[in-house]
């Protein structure tokens, strides 16, 4: 049996008395558990869009290669994430299958895994891609895991609006990677994903305040009251709407592009304003599915009428 | 004597199918690190 004594992690041995073959025993699988599979896709996903909507070309292998390091680095702040909210992972109902807190990994598996993983995505974005998309992941990688993870998450309802420009960057990173440059055009595609995130994520604390309370997480729902929160998705979603359709502003997306955010725009919004009225979990849970349909929708549409030509 | 072959134990599995992700994944590694050689080279 390890004695663990480190404070941060009594919960984990609460849950899943480790045994010093806690790390020795554990699949491939439970380590590629730590980068976020889900999270991780999408991070690909909107870097893709980036670097296909970037002006220029780029050799398919380098192209390929940005992506993997994207991927690569979007796990490891994944993994990081993981080795530091191993604490509250094991407390959450949702996370107490995670590999840290279930005992099939150690902490000290996790900081070395994403450790690893984070200076070899930089290094390799910056030795075969190009320097600013390197520092640019690099970036996105130290604010997700230090300002996010350990900083905001635990002190502040703003946590994930904050937070959120790490999810914001991978497009400015896969734009970077084909330009060297960041532009009007990239950081456009940033603000969209930077204020998609408040509405998309109170939505489901909206759901789950219960957990987050229980552990100590400021959510908005926890500090403020649902009704504060409704409020301020309201607010967001107002924002959010028109700033769907300033890809098709700026011209680097289409028409079809620019009716479409316009539409589901505005759907997004009626959902946030029945949420408003109605008060309810279904209306919070209803956002939070249409809030994913909606990013995956927009940057969806933007890649293929490029691929189309389009636009 | 008596042969020692010591069973497979579970723990064993898990290892080697671990070790075998770390080879694939350095290997791919390597042959990405190549591929963007020729092409930054064959671009000069």
């Amino acid at each position: 049996m390890t004695i663990v004594t480190d404070n941060r992690y009594p919960v984990a041995t609460d849950v899943a008395p480790a045994s010093f073959e806690a790390g020795i025993d554990a699949r491939a699988s439970d380590f590629f558990a730590l980068l976020k599979p889900r999270v991780m896709s999408l991070v690909v996903f909107t870097g893709l869009v980036g670097l296909v909507l970037a002006p220029g070309s780029i050799h398919p292998i380098i192209g390929f290669t940005a992506l993997l390091c994207i991927a690569v680095g979007a796990g490891a702040s994944g993994a990081l994430n993981m080795w530091y909210d191993a604490d509250i992972d094991a407390r959450m109902s949702r996370t107490l299958s995670r590999p840290i807190p279930s005992g099939r990994l150690t902490p000290d598996d996790a900081l070395a895994f994403g450790l690893v993983l984070s200076v070899a995505s930089v290094l390799s974005m910056g030795l075969l891609v190009n320097v600013l998309s390197a520092a640019l992941l690099a970036f996105t990688i130290l604010f997700y895991v230090v300002v996010y993870t350990m900083y905001l998450k635990r002190r502040t309802p703003q946590n994930i609006v904050i937070g959120g420009l790490s999810g914001a960057l991978p497009p400015v990173i896969g734009w970077a990677a084909v330009t060297g440059t960041v532009s009007v055009e990239s950081l456009s595609l940033c603000a969209l994903i930077f204020f998609w995130t408040p509405p998309h994520f109170w939505a489901l604390s909206l759901v789950k305040a219960g957990d987050y309370g229980a552990v100590g997480v400021p959510m908005m729902p926890n500090v403020v009251g649902p009704e504060s929160t409704r409020r301020q998705i309201l607010a967001y979603s107002v924002l959010l709407a028109p700033l769907g359709t300033v890809p098709a502003l700026l011209g680097f997306a289409g028409v079809a592009y620019g009716v479409a955010a316009g539409v589901l725009g505005l759907a997004f919004l009626g959902l946030a304003v029945r949420l408003y009225v109605k008060r309810d979990n279904r209306s919070a849970m209803q956002l939070f599915g249409f809030s994913i349909l909606y990013l995956f929708l927009l940057f969806a549409l933007m890649l293929a009428e490029r691929l189309a030509g389009l636009s | 004597m008596e042969a020692a072959t010591m069973p497979t134990s579970d723990m064993h599995r898990r290892r080697r199918s671990r070790n075998i992700a770390l080879g694939l994944a350095l290997a791919a590694w390597v042959v990405i690190i190549f591929l963007v050689s020729l092409v930054k080279v064959s671009g000069q």
